[in-house]
C-alpha cells in the first residue's frame, strides 16, 4: 500500500518536473523573455548584494567626501547629489528599497486578488455576488487619487507604500482569478471529486488552486513591475519616505533641488534608466511567462 | 509671525494631475491692465486673518487691509498707516489715535475708529490665540468721534505702535457670530488697503485688483497675480521666460543659478527668521492642564527634561556646518533667539558661551547626566534602558529632511540613537499640542519688534504658539517685564538677558537664520523697494511699499514679453521627458497585458 503511495508521488514529481523542464525549454526561445530575466538577475543581485558593494556609512551625510553636485569624474562615476554623495551609490542602495517595496506590495496584492478571486468565483449566492461586487468597486476608484490619499493619511514608511500599493492593485488579479476558477469549476473532475464526498477546501486546495496558479504567478510578475512604478510615482509625489533612498524618492529630491534647472542630468538619469529597465524587464518576463503558459500564444 | 513654508505641499501636487486650465488666461480687457506677477511654491491657506499662518496669506493682508500703524519703509519704525497721527499721555498709559479721514473701506465705506475698536474687542473677547498676545496690556478702547481712537493699557507698553492686528470693516464681520470667526470664509474680502483680492483659486492662482480710492494714492499697478506652482523648478522656468515678474522662497543653489541672468535681479537679505531644533520638554503639571488645556500625559522622551542632555544635543550639532551645505552662505550660523536682523535685540554670544560642535563634550554631558554606554552597543543607556529619540521633520521642506539627516548622524556619533521621520505640518502641529514628539525641525519668522518671537518660549503659550512646552519662571516675569519698559536700552538688556537663559537651557537649537531669497525682473519693472532700506527683502516684508512704488519700465516693454518666450528645452529637460515617456510606455504596456488577459479568461 505505501510503496504504491510512493509510486504515485514518484511520478507526481516526475512529471511536473519534466513539466518545468518543458516550460524553460520554451521560455529559453523566448528572446525577449530571455533579455528580462538577464536584465532582472543583474538588479535582484545588486539589490541583495547592496550592503556589501556599498556600505551604509557611505550614504551618510556627514560623511560626505564630494563636492555638491559635481559631474560624473573617475571618483564619481555618475556624479553627485546636492549633498555631496555619490549617485551611483545611491542608485545602488535605492535598487533595495525599490525592489523590496516592489514585491512586498506584490505579495499583498496577490494574495488578496487570488483569495477574493477563488472565494467569489467558486461560491455561488451572495458570498460570490459581494466578494464580485467589492472587487467591482475598487476596480472603478481611480487608482492614483486612492493610493495618493491613502499615502498621505498614514505616516510615510516602506511598509505603509507597500501596503497602499498592494491594497489599490489587488482587483485587477481577483477579476482575473475568478474568470479562471469559473472555469476550471465546471470541470468534470470537479464534479468526480465532489461526488467522491470531496469538500470545499479540499477541491479548492486541491484542484482549482493548482490550475489556477500559473495564472497567478504570470500575473504576479506583472503586477511587480506596477507596484515598481507605482513606488516610483508616490515618492516622486513626496509621499514616500524621504529617509530611505529609492529610486522615486531620488527623482524627488533631485526635481526638489532643481536639477533641470541646473543641469544635473547625471541626477535623474540613472534612477530613471534603472526604473525603465527593471520595469521593462518584468514586463518582457511577463510576456514570455504568458506564451509558456498559455499554448495559444505561441504561435506570435 | 507666521510658520515658514518655504517648499511646496504634497497637496499641491495633486493639483498638477488637474489640468491648470484657468490659470494664467487672465489678461483681458481692451484697456491692457498694468499686471504684476507673483511667483509661489506656497499657497495661501485662508482668506481669514483669525485663521491663516502661512506666508503667502499674509502677505494678501498687508495689501489688502491696512494696520493701524504701520512699520516704515526705512527702517521699520512706526509710521503712519490709517493713524494719521498719534499722541500718548505722561505716564504712557492712555494712547489717542488720529485716523486718516479719507480711508475709505473696498466698499465705499468709510473707515470710522469703530471699526477698529471693534477689531480689537473682538480679538480680546474671543481671546483669538494669533493675535491676542499683541493686545494683552489693552485695558479700555473708545471710539469719541469717527476719527479719534483712545486706547488706555493696564500698564506702560512698548507695543502700542506695533501691533501687527489688520483692521477688519465692522459692518461685515459683525455679522459672523463668535462660533464662525475662524471658519468664516471671508469671500469677497473687503479691506481698506491698495489692492482688493477678487478670485482665489486654490493651488492656481489669486489675482487682487487695484484699490482707486486708496487714501495714500492709487498704485500703478492695476491687477497683481499670484500665481501657485507645484514646484520651484517649474517656477523657475516660468520666471526665465517672462511668465512672472517676482519669485521668492526657492532653494538657495535654484537662487543662486539665476545669478547673471540678464534682465535679472537677485536679492538675498537677511530675513528676521530662523529653522530650530525644537524639543519636548513637557511636564504635565495641574496648571497647565487646567489652565492652558495641555495635555494630561507627554509622550515625550523624559531625557529631554534634563537640561544637561538638551545641552548634550546642542554640543553635537554643529550649526555652521549646516548653514554651509544647505543654506550654502546664504543666511548666517544660528545661536539665539532674537535674529540678528533686529539687530537691536539680538544677543550675540561670547566664544566662552557658544554651545559649538564637540561630540566629546556632548558625551561628557549625557554622562553628567547618567546616560552612559554599559553594554557597549554604541548607544548611552540609563537604568537599561537605550536613549532613544524621533526626530520630526517636514516633509513639504526638503531643507529640513536634509537637515535632519545631518542632525541624526551627529547625535548617533554622541551615542544617541535618533529615527527621523518626515510629516506634513498639520500632523506636526497636531503632535506638538498633543507632546507626542521628541525633536522637531521647524522655522518661525519674527515681527520687527521682538516680543512675539519672545513669546513663543512663554508658559502663557502654551497650546498656541508654544512648541515645546518650556517654561522658565524667570523667563516669564523678564517677558511681562520687558513689555513696559520704555526706555529701549534697558529693554534690550532683558531681552538679551532672556536669550542667554534659553540659550542654556535649550529648549530649542537654533540651526541657521535663512536669508530671504527673491528674484525679479528689472527689465520690465522699476520701482523695487527694499524695506529696511539697503538690507531687507523687496517683498514679503512688512508694509506694501513695493506694491505702491512698482511701475513698468515702457508701455511695450511691459506687454510684449509674453510672446517671446524663448523655447528652447534644455537637454535635461529633454531626458526627463524621454525617460517619463518610456515610464509611462512601460506601465501602460503592462496594464494593456492585464487588459487583455481579462478579455481571454
Amino acid at each position: 500500500m505505501s510503496s504504491e503511495l510512493l509510486g504515485v508521488r514518484a511520478v507526481k514529481r516526475q512529471r511536473r518536473r519534466r513539466a518545468v523542464i518543458e516550460s524553460w525549454r520554451v521560455y529559453r526561445r523566448n528572446l525577449l523573455g530571455m533579455i528580462g530575466l538577464v536584465i532582472l538577475v543583474f538588479f535582484v543581485a545588486i539589490a541583495l548584494l547592496a550592503d556589501v558593494i556599498v556600505p551604509k556609512e557611505r550614504l551618510s551625510v556627514t560623511g560626505a567626501t564630494g563636492e555638491a553636485f559635481a559631474p560624473p569624474s573617475a571618483g564619481y562615476p555618475l556624479g553627485t547629489d546636492e549633498l555631496g554623495r555619490s549617485i551611483l551609490d545611491l542608485v545602488i542602495q535605492g535598487s533595495q528599497i525599490s525592489l523590496t517595496v516592489g514585491f512586498i506590495a506584490t505579495i499583498i496584492s496577490m494574495v488578496i486578488g487570488s483569495l477574493i478571486g477563488i472565494a467569489a468565483g467558486y461560491f455561488e449566492g451572495w458570498t460570490g455576488a459581494v466578494l464580485l461586487r467589492l472587487t467591482d468597486w475598487f476596480l472603478v476608484i481611480p487608482f492614483l487619487p486612492l493610493a495618493i490619499v491613502l499615502a498621505s493619511l498614514l505616516t510615510p514608511s516602506l511598509l505603509v507604500i507597500a501596503f497602499v500599493i498592494g491594497i489599490t492593485t489587488w482587483p485587477g488579479t481577483a477579476r482575473l482569478v475568478r474568470a479562471q476558477v469559473l472555469s476550471v469549476k465546471q470541470r468534470p473532475y470537479v464534479e468526480r471529486a465532489r461526488a467522491l464526498g470531496a469538500g470545499d477546501a479540499q477541491i479548492i486546495s486541491r484542484h482549482i488552486l493548482p490550475n489556477v496558479f500559473p495564472l497567478i504567478f504570470a500575473n504576479t510578475v506583472l503586477v511587480v513591475a506596477i507596484a515598481i512604478l507605482t513606488e516610483t510615482t508616490l515618492s516622486f509625489l513626496g509621499l514616500g519616505d524621504p529617509f530611505s533612498v529609492s529610486w522615486g524618492t531620488m527623482l524627488e529630491f533631485a526635481f526638489e533641488a532643481g536639477s533641470i534647472s541646473l543641469g544635473a542630468w547625471w541626477y535623474l538619469v540613472p534612477p530613471g534608466v534603472a526604473i525603465v529597465l527593471v520595469v521593462l524587464a518584468f514586463t518582457m518576463c511577463g510576456y514570455a511567462l504568458d506564451e509558456v503558459l498559455d499554448p495559444r500564444l505561441r504561435s506570435r | 509671525m507666521k510658520r515658514l513654508s518655504m517648499v511646496l505641499v504634497a497637496g499641491c501636487l495633486l493639483l498638477a494631475l488637474v489640468p491648470a486650465g484657468l490659470a494664467g488666461a487672465q489678461d483681458g480687457g481692451g484697456d491692457e491692465p498694468v499686471v504684476f506677477r507673483i511667483g509661489s511654491v506656497n499657497d495661501l491657506d485662508s482668506l481669514n486673518p483669525f485663521k491663516a499662518v502661512e506666508a503667502p496669506s499674509y502677505e494678501l493682508f498687508e495689501l489688502q487691509y491696512s494696520l493701524l500703524v504701520g512699520f516704515s519703509q526705512k527702517d521699520l519704525s512706526p509710521t503712519p498707516s490709517l493713524a494719521e497721527s498719534w499722541e500718548t499721555s505722561e505716564g504712557g498709559l492712555t494712547w489717542t489715535y488720529h485716523l486718516n479721514p479719507e480711508a475709505q473701506w473696498h466698499d465705499g465705506e468709510p473707515v470710522t475708529s469703530e471699526d477698529v475698536k471693534y477689531t480689537y474687542e473682538r480679538i480680546i473677547e474671543e481671546e483669538q490665540g494669533l493675535f491676542i498676545d499683541y493686545l494683552r496690556q489693552v485695558e479700555t478702547i473708545e471710539a469719541p468721534d469717527p476719527e479719534t481712537l483712545v486706547i488706555t493699557t493696564k500698564e506702560p507698553s512698548v507695543q502700542m505702535l506695533s501691533i501687527w492686528v489688520p483692521i477688519l470693516p465692522k459692518h461685515i464681520w459683525e455679522n459672523v457670530p463668535e462660533d464662525e470667526t475662524t471658519s468664516f470664509k471671508n469671500d469677497p474680502t473687503i479691506g481698506s488697503g491698495p489692492f482688493q483680492a477678487v478670485e482665489w483659486r486654490r493651488g492656481q492662482f489669486l489675482r487682487l485688483k487695484v484699490n482707486p480710492d486708496f487714501y495714500r494714492g492709487a498704485p500703478e499697478v492695476d491687477e497683481i497675480i499670484f500665481q501657485f506652482y507645484d514646484n520651484p523648478d517649474t517656477m523657475v522656468q516660468a520666471f526665465k521666460q517672462g511668465e512672472v515678474d517676482y519669485i521668492y522662497g526657492l532653494p538657495t543653489r535654484l537662487f543662486q543659478s539665476l545669478d547673471g541672468e540678464e534682465g535679472v535681479e537677485t536679492l538675498s537679505s537677511p530675513a528676521p527668521g530662523f529653522t530650530e531644533l525644537g524639543m519636548n520638554t513637557y511636564e504635565p503639571t495641574p496648571e497647565a492642564i487646567d489652565k492652558y488645556g495641555a495635555p494630561k500625559t507627554s509622550e515625550g522622551h523624559p531625557a529631554l527634561l534634563d537640561t544637561r542632555v538638551r545641552q548634550a544635543i546642542n554640543w553635537a550639532i554643529d550649526e555652521a556646518e549646516l548653514t554651509d551645505k544647505i543654506l550654502l552662505g546664504e543666511g548666517e550660523v544660528g545661536s539665539t533667539l532674537v535674529p540678528p536682523a533686529l539687530a537691536k535685540y539680538h544677543l550675540e554670544l561670547d566664544e566662552s558661551q557658544v554651545m559649538g560642535f564637540d561630540i566629546d563634550r556632548s558625551k561628557e554631558l549625557l554622562a553628567e547626566a547618567g546616560y552612559k554606554d554599559t553594554d557597549g552597543n554604541g548607544v548611552v543607556d540609563k537604568g537599561g534602558e537605550d536613549l532613544e529619540l524621533r526626530l520630526f521633520a517636514r516633509s513639504e521642506s526638503t531643507d529640513t529632511v536634509d537637515a535632519a539627516r545631518y542632525i541624526q548622524s551627529w547625535l548617533e556619533e554622541a551615542g544617541i540613537s535618533v529615527s527621523t521621520e518626515a510629516v506634513s505640518d498639520n500632523k506636526l502641529t497636531d503632535d506638538i499640542y498633543s507632546a507626542e514628539y521628541d525633536l522637531f525641525i521647524w522655522g518661525y519668522g519674527s515681527d520687527p519688534d521682538p516680543d512675539f518671537i519672545l513669546s513663543v518660549l512663554t508658559c502663557s503659550q502654551f497650546m498656541y504658539w508654544s512648541d515645546t512646552f518650556w517654561c522658565d519662571e524667570d523667563y516669564q516675569s523678564m517677558y511681562e517685564e520687558q513689555k513696559t519698559q520704555l526706555d529701549l536700552d534697558q529693554r534690550a538688556d532683558t531681552i538679551k538677558e532672556m536669550q542667554a537663559i534659553a540659550y542654556q537651557a535649550s529648549p530649542y537649537v537654533i540651526l541657521f537664520y535663512d536669508n530671504s531669497l527673491e528674484a525679479y525682473r528689472t527689465d520690465k519693472w522699476t520701482g523695487w523697494t527694499r524695506q529696511p532700506e539697503g538690507t531687507g527683502s523687496v517683498l514679503f516684508n512688512f508694509g506694501p511699499y513695493t506694491y505702491e512704488n512698482l511701475e513698468p519700465v515702457s508701455a511695450e516693454g511691459g506687454a510684449a514679453a509674453g510672446g517671446t518666450s524663448t523655447g528652447g528645452s534644455s537637454p535635461a529637460l529633454l531626458i526627463v521627458g524621454v525617460i517619463a515617456l518610456f515610464i509611462v510606455g512601460s506601465g501602460v504596456v503592462a496594464f494593456m497585458r492585464k487588459g487583455s488577459r481579462e478579455d481571454r479568461a
